[in-house]
């Protein structure tokens, strides 16, 4: 019933043409798809590897709540930030992370609305680092307001107070856009997994385990009216998904763009800012697809074809970076303005000369290597690449945020900035949380789309002349 | 919902005989005619407003040129981007369009040509246009340099070879695949889309600044090569349409469209609405809350004397209404509705380009001057179009000889 309803409305067939690797490895039929991914699931047996993982992010989870804690407790005086450069590790983070999450929502979104099948095998998780991304990127803003406690003054509900959010401020939008990205990549995540969920309840032997996956399936038989209520479901989410991709990272850029302050007074900012987003995203994507294929021997779901397409968007992306940068810096020179000009000359050659530097390393020249099919085609070697991408994402923000605060217009009121430990145990701290949000994922929930991996396989194929009626 | 997707008809068509020699000659009889009467027009215009006094000669005559030639410079080069951009991600809509794109890209062989008469307006229509680099404040002397003639000639002529190379070896790959001369043709052609597309975004970028951004010389904007770029994607890919869906009721395309491949064109479209309005709006909004006297100027210029009811008429015509259209099924799969919505949106090309353009040049309550934009837009459209048809006319409608095709093709 399940297979036979999701024929009609998704992509069916295996895309193998012009000799690229197929989207699923040969030889699997509905049983062992199921079999394969829920085992990773249901299995009473961890992986040693798993604790160490959980280990060790759990750790540093550890260390970033002593930090919250001590900077509830002193305040945010205790992080590097101060006059001129107010806005340090916080938003540099924030945008690092929030960035990264875009590519699960491109991947589930818009790759789905694109009929490109490929995404299949890796919406799932890069849908869960979606959440766990924007999780991680909400505590910087929260903390950074000193008494995060009063978060709720930045919605406009009614109050004695006298206080209303500053609508002309993006920081404001901010709001807005984030809290309404996590929560529909929330409902779409989890509306995705409710068939699987339904799966893993019918396939568990345990009786408490059937309890609390059937809890979370809602009651899913995977009837025809079900399954046509989902598709449609899962259609609207991806329509209402789609402009998100788009519109949070825009906001995003205007944080900075809307200031009058050369190097972020820029117009290119909200399309080079989103290209970022996707480019550090996929970049993310890459660094977790990797290694976990290889441990759970998963390379016949997220194969080849994958690797290379998510280098192909990389390389995309990186190059739109690329191009942002050069165009910044020739419209510096080409305004004739004394202060666009110093900003550019200043972050090439001033005090943080050696992070822009290294910034054009990782993100201009390091992914070039992509265009050679040797670096696509292995999966090391793509790790790698995406691993410097992502530090390069980082350096390209803290270049942004830094450079342009620490010299503005007046030379008197000119200083530097350098984190301190509470900065970067904050930091690492959240990378902690990440993983440890990843962990538990790939154990309690299944990490590729059993249902829809079913559509790749050739038996889910309508047959016959293909009109639709007798499918309903 | 889901019926519509997998309904397997072809689309209703009033099928009609494959286009003959005939009809292609008629047409391009019809565009020689145009290219005629428009160029008549433009000058007997351009002189009896001159001797009325009612345009600023010659420099109004440049100014209205630029901007017919702005737009069919985007419907070949949005053509030969298409072209390259669907080698790289494949897809049916690009075989089904892609002899269009191809004859579209040919026509940088004429345009060419006529960007010579904008070479000798240089210095009428530029501040910084002189044939000597005019002298200025040292921080702007090496500005002056590049914005100057015989720089601006010299990298004419550049992009004119980068693109006019891209487009021959492309035609030249596609040939050899029709007459199974050529080895690995398909694979020249994806291996060559990349590079292309960057070798565009590089030459546009500067080609923007020089021919468009330069007519205010104190403003600059990040965004604006990106944004001129999204418009001539727009127009080369609504360009490509039309003639499409003009044709799609002829042998090969009748019975062989399906209402996928019309949703597909039609998203695509609304696709680059969207990025249009995006850059469009991004700019405007990062300029008026910035407000500094470098920037505002622009939008100032364009937002008086009667230029704040173009901007509201371009702001529901080129984005709410097509874009509110374009959502719906009953519009993309109607081959009648699509053609109406992508010729509005050619013509709001043309709005757009003259909203861009004609504000740097104080008209002095002159009206009569868009009367020259539009002769020039004829005389080049004609051209354009006799080049355009007379390539399209010579081969195949459908890459034949295409592994891909019979895919496309087929109903998803």
């Amino acid at each position: 019933m399940q297979q036979h309803s999701a024929d009609t409305a998704m992509p069916t067939t295996v895309e193998n043409s012009a000799g690229a690797p197929p989207v699923i490895g040969p030889g699997y039929t509905f049983r062992t798809v199921s079999e394969k991914i829920s085992t990773i699931t249901l299995t009473g047996r961890t992986p040693r590897a798993w604790w160490l993982g959980l280990g060790i992010s759990f750790l540093l989870v550890m260390v970033l709540l002593y930090t919250i804690l001590y900077l509830l407790f002193e305040g945010v005086g205790i992080w590097g930030i101060n006059v001129p450069v107010a806005w340090g590790f916080a938003i540099i983070n924030f945008v690092w992370w929030i960035g990264i999450g875009h590519a699960g929502t491109l991947i589930s979104a818009i790759l789905l609305l694109l009929h490109q099948k490929w995404r299949t095998s890796i919406n799932r998780f890069a849908e869960a680092m979606t959440l766990f991304a924007v999780a991680c990127a909400g505590l910087f803003p929260l903390l950074h307001m000193g008494r995060p406690w009063f978060f709720y003054w930045l919605l406009p509900y009614p109050n004695t107070m006298r206080i209303w959010p500053q609508f002309r401020s993006p920081l404001v939008w901010d709001v807005f856009a984030v809290s309404t990205y996590g929560s529909v990549s929330l409902l779409f995540w989890y509306v995705g997994l409710i068939p699987d969920l339904a799966t893993l309840r019918d396939r568990s032997r345990n009786r408490l385990v059937q309890y609390i996956y059937g809890f979370m399936a809602m009651g899913w038989r995977g009837s025809a009216h079900h399954w046509k209520r989902y598709e449609i479901t899962y259609l609207i989410l991806a329509a209402l998904a789609t402009p998100l991709v788009v519109s949070v990272h825009t906001v995003v850029s205007f944080d900075f763009a809307v200031a009058i302050l050369p190097g972020w007074h820029t117009t290119i900012f909200p399309p080079y800012f989103v290209a970022g987003a996707i480019y550090s995203g996929f970049a993310m994507v890459l660094v977790l697809a990797i290694p976990l294929r290889a441990f759970y021997g998963l390379q016949d779901f997220i194969t080849m074809r994958h690797l290379q397409n998510m280098a192909k968007v990389t390389l995309a992306t990186g190059l739109i970076v690329g191009y942002g940068y050069g165009l910044e810096a020739f419209m510096a020179w080409y305004s004739g303005d004394l202060y666009e000009r110093y900003a550019i000359v200043n972050r090439m050659f001033g005090p943080y000369s050696l992070y822009y530097w290294l910034l054009i390393l990782c993100n201009v020249i390091t992914p070039q290597t992509l265009w050679f099919a040797g670096v696509r085609n292995n999966p090391i070697r793509l790790f790698g690449v995406a691993l410097v991408v992502l530090v390069g994402m980082w350096l390209e923000r803290y270049v942004i945020v830094v450079t342009s605060l620490h010299r503005d217009y007046l030379p008197s009121s000119w200083g530097n900035y350098s984190p301190t430990a509470w900065d970067w145990s904050m930091y690492l701290g959240t990378i902690g949380f990440f993983f440890a949000l990843l962990f538990l994922f790939v154990r309690f929930l299944p990490m590729i789309s059993i249902a829809e991996m079913q559509t790749l396989l050739p038996e889910s194929k309508v047959h016959g002349n293909g009109s639709s009626g007798e499918n309903h | 919902m889901s019926h519509a997707i997998t309904t397997a008809h072809p689309i209703e068509t009033d099928s009609r005989p494959e286009v003959s020699a005939e009809e292609w000659k008629r047409v391009r009889r019809l565009c020689a005619l145009a290219t005629g009467a428009g160029a008549a027009a433009f000058c007997l215009l351009g002189l009896l407003l001159w001797m009325m006094n009612g345009i600023d000669a010659p420099k109004q005559l440049f100014v209205s040129y630029l901007v017919g030639f702005n737009y069919w410079l985007g419907c070949a080069l949005g053509g030969l981007v298409f072209l390259m951009l669907q080698y790289v991600t494949g897809g049916a809509w690009g075989i089904l369009l892609r002899r269009i794109f191809e004859a579209s890209a040919s026509t940088l062989v004429p345009l060419a040509i006529l960007i010579v008469p904008l070479i000798f307006g240089l210095s009428f229509v530029y501040e910084y246009g002189q044939w000597t680099p005019k002298p200025t404040e040292p921080k702007l002397a090496s500005k002056a340099v590049w914005l100057s003639a015989p720089a601006v000639a010299l990298k004419a002529a550049i992009f004119f070879a980068c693109w006019n190379g891209l487009a021959y070896w492309f035609r030249r790959w596609s040939r050899q695949q029709d007459e199974g001369t050529g080895v690995g043709t398909l694979d020249r052609c994806e291996s060559l889309g990349a590079p292309g597309i960057l070798i565009y975004a590089l030459t546009v970028t500067f080609a923007s600044i020089d021919w468009v951004m330069s007519l205010q010389p104190e403003w600059y904007s990040t965004i604006f090569p990106v944004m001129y770029a999204v418009g001539q994607l727009l127009n080369g890919y609504a360009f490509a349409l039309v003639v499409f869906l003009l044709l799609s009721n002829r042998p090969p395309f009748a019975g062989a469209i399906h209402p996928a491949h019309m949703r597909d064109f039609g998203s695509l479209l609304l696709a680059f609405v969207m990025f249009w309005a995006y850059m469009s709006f991004s700019q405007f909004l990062l300029v008026w809350v910035g407000n500094l006297k470098e920037e505002i100027p622009w939008y100032l210029l364009r937002a008086r004397g009667g230029w704040e009811f173009v901007i509201i008429f371009i702001a529901i015509f080129h984005f709410a209404v097509p874009f509110l259209l374009l959502m719906l099924r009953d519009v993309k799969e109607h081959r009648r509705r699509l053609l109406a919505v992508a010729i509005g949106l050619l013509m709001m090309r043309f709005l757009d380009l003259f909203w861009w353009i004609e504000p740097s040049l104080n008209h002095h309550g002159q009206y009569f001057y868009w009367m020259l934009d539009v002769s020039a837009w004829v005389a080049i459209g004609g051209s354009f179009l006799w080049w355009f048809t007379g390539t399209l006319s010579n081969r195949p409608l459908l890459p034949l000889k295409d592994p891909n095709l019979a895919e496309a093709l087929r109903d998803e």
